[in-house]
């Protein structure tokens, strides 16, 4: 009998499952928190603009090439987190695996080219009328994208560790909703800061 | 074993055996503190939120009648009352923020926490973790708003420093009853027994289910403008305009999130007083429902939204789920004679003064048809009284609660007379606290220049009765739960006509129910 059978006997009853959907619901009202922060934040940016039209973004330049690539860069990710919830609906745990690797990979990926937008645009926080309102907006946004990868990580972990399997998916179930929203709420930001500015 | 266990006398060979092979070098007993401190037992989190979320509604309402009788001592040739000027508008904008998120908000968490997994036949809550974390959050950053008040900070102080403080701990619990929140609407959604549909959840819990909803979608909106307001690295000045920001939170449609637990409350009373069904449960859970959608105000945070015949009717239409539960529930004590209980009188009086304040509202509405005001009403004293009375109707509702479920959240029942006198006081304090706004805001209209001195020295005498139950309460269920020997476990239902699962001893909770009434169905009631 090897060691790993001793430590675990086939005949040890099998661990009781979670209640299912807690963790989709869960998901599903912080996502909701987020996005009414996020919208609430987006009206006063635009309330903020029309106030000040003459004024705004004026002397900064605000390049589309970055938030283009960030949006195709999360729809890839949309696409990528959905393949791991399909694979671990057909236990099929590799796949699941890798898509999650390049989820998070795509989510750190948009962290760097905010980061990189930010150093670009040369709005200042306190000196600037937009700077408040942009950082504010699209600083949050950053923020929940941060909660995203940490919590594909952590769902990650734990299918790594065996938790989610075809008869309980909802972890990863759960990530993606999350992440859905994450995505579909750059939409709008993209939109309105950087498409109509 | 567990650890924390003691060694029982009567271990078999076997458990001796078990104890000789694994050396243990000393055992360790976590104690009360540390019991608390690390606890995720949704009774024991409850208890804390409930325990101080009213020893602040004391500090507030002891602050609000400071407010009032400073008003009502004002001399127009100091520009001053007894208060330095900048003191009372200090205490006035924090006292009423102070009043919603670390009061009434909290108590009615605190409460569902308590009582909604028991309702629920559960053991636990959803995501007992995430529910110490709101409550800690919470305590710290309730102290530290408290604090930044003192030191001449917050809304409306004069120190940078402790302004900010004020701010932050004011995003801080925002966060924190999110979180608790979240939790609450989790557990109702998931953790129902099999065979109760979520039309058979009884109707504080889906009360609390609806409140939830309506804070996760409320509270972070008001959060963004806290964040706003703070990024800026603001001034003391810049920050009463953030207060502005999200004043909505504090006035119609918004503040009426606060009267839903008691619609589900009172219905769950009235049942349990006459020992009967709610005849036409249906209507209570869909004004229920209805009262969370109209109650939904993040959408009105401009002025120009304000201004809108939505708004008009949205606002005015808040009287109807009240009526709506109150017709249900008078059908159900007209049809079956009830046991005069105490939380029966305080879920009355608290129904009656939401229906007061949302009759208010609807007075508001009305004045603001049209361009300007339609008559003119004050509308500043009539969002005050509004608040006051919403408030007080949130207190009384929660007092009557832990009460009500005094096995549950205190672990005894309070004193008979202790419990049946307070609903009369809290009725009046309410009333004197509220109105005395409201008629200075009716008689305001067209003449501004009505003296307001004696409206505000009722109000602050209001303030002062309804402190007074607030701190008999208090005192009272501190007393029961030191008199009480019992642990955390269930005990059956002292009022002899519950009807819903919280009722049951913890061992004979069923594991699958076929009614909104499972302990009425096994004694074969109507």
């Amino acid at each position: 009998m090897s060691l790993a059978e001793r430590l675990i006997p086939n005949e040890a009853p099998p661990a009781a499952l979670p209640r299912r959907r807690q963790l989709l619901f869960g998901a599903s009202f912080g996502a909701a928190g987020w996005a009414m922060l996020i919208l609430t934040l987006l009206g006063v940016y635009l309330a903020a603009r029309s106030g000040n039209r003459a004024l705004w973004l004026d002397g900064k330049t605000l390049q589309l090439t970055q938030p283009n690539v960030q949006l195709a860069t999360l729809i890839m990710s949309s696409f990528t987190i959905q393949w791991a919830v399909y694979s671990i609906a057909r236990d099929d745990r590799g796949h699941a695996y890798l898509a999650l690797g390049i989820t998070a990979m795509l989510g750190l990926a948009f962290l760097n080219q905010t980061w990189f937008l930010y150093s670009q645009t040369g709005i200042r926080l306190d000196a600037d009328k937009e700077g408040a309102v942009f950082y504010a907006l699209t600083g949050a946004h950053l923020a929940m994208v941060g909660c995203g990868v940490i919590f594909v990580a952590l769902m990650s972990i734990r299918a790594l560790g065996g938790s989610f399997s075809s008869r309980y998916p909802d972890g990863l179930s759960a990530a993606a909703l999350f992440w859905h929203v994450t995505v579909a709420l750059y939409t709008p930001i993209w939109l309105a800061v950087y498409i109509m500015k | 074993m567990a650890l924390t266990e003691a060694a029982s006398s009567e271990t078999d060979d076997t458990a001796s055996a078990v104890d000789v092979a694994t050396p243990v070098t000393g055992a360790i007993r976590s104690g009360g503190p540390e019991r608390i401190l690390g606890s995720g037992d949704h009774a024991a989190i409850g208890r804390v939120f409930v325990g101080v979320a009213l020893l602040f509604g004391l500090i507030d309402l002891v602050a609000s009648a400071l407010v009032n009788f400073d008003a009502a001592a004002y001399d127009a040739g100091t520009g001053e009352g007894f208060l330095k000027a900048e003191v009372a508008l200090r205490l006035g904008l924090n006292h009423q923020l102070g009043l919603l998120l670390c009061c009434v908000l909290p108590l009615v968490l605190g409460l569902g926490l308590i009582i909604v997994p028991r309702q629920l036949g559960a053991a636990a809550i959803a995501f007992p973790r995430a529910a110490a974390l709101s409550l800690w959050t919470w305590l710290l950053s309730s102290i530290l708003f408290v604090v930044a008040v003192i030191f001449d900070g917050s809304y409306g102080g004069a120190d940078a420093k402790f302004a900010r403080l004020g701010n932050v701990a004011t995003g801080a619990m925002l966060v924190a009853l999110c979180i608790g929140a979240v939790c609450l609407a989790v557990t109702v959604l998931t953790f129902r027994p099999a065979g109760m549909g979520l039309g058979d959840v009884p109707f504080f819990s889906f009360a609390m289910l609806v409140t939830s909803s309506v804070w996760v979608l409320s509270l972070p909106a008001a959060l963004a403008q806290v964040i706003l307001g703070h990024i800026i690295r603001p001034s003391a000045e810049d920050l009463v305009r953030t207060y502005d920001n999200f004043s909505w939170l504090l006035r119609q449609p918004s503040i009426y999130v606060a009267l839903i637990p008691l619609l589900g409350l009172t219905a769950d009373v009235v049942s349990t007083a006459t020992g009967a069904r709610q005849r036409f449960r249906a209507v209570v859970l869909a004004n229920i429902g209805l009262a969370g959608l109209l109650s939904f105000g993040a959408w009105a945070q401009s002025d120009v939204a304000r201004g809108t015949l939505v708004w008009v009717v949205l606002s005015a239409a808040f009287s109807l789920p009240l009526l709506g539960v109150l017709g249900a529930i008078g059908d159900t004590l007209n049809s079956n004679k009830p046991k005069f209980i105490a939380p029966l009188g305080y879920a009355i009086v608290s129904l009656l003064l939401g229906l007061l304040a949302a009759l208010v509202g609807l007075l508001e509405s009305i004045d603001s048809i049209g361009k300007g005001q339609l008559i003119g009403f004050g509308t500043k004293a009539l969002d005050t009284g509004q608040l006051y009375l919403v408030i007080g109707a949130t207190l009384t509702a929660g007092i009557g609660g832990a009460i009500y479920w005094a096995k549950q959240s205190v672990g005894g029942q309070l004193p008979d007379a202790v419990s049946k006198g307070l609903a009369p006081i809290a009725l009046v304090g309410t009333a004197l606290w509220g109105l005395s706004h409201v008629v200075l805001g009716l008689v305001q209209a067209n003449d501004s220049s009505v003296d307001a001195r004696a409206f505000a020295g009722i109000s602050g005498a209001g303030a002062l009765l309804v402190a007074l139950v607030v701190i008999s309460a208090l005192g009272a269920g501190i007393k029961a739960g030191i008199d009480s020997s019992r642990g955390d476990e269930l005990l059956s239902d002292p009022w002899g006509g519950g009807g819903t699962l919280e009722w049951i001893d913890a061992p004979a909770i069923p594991t699958s129910v076929e009614s909104p009434y499972p302990l009425l169905d096994s004694k074969g009631g109507e």
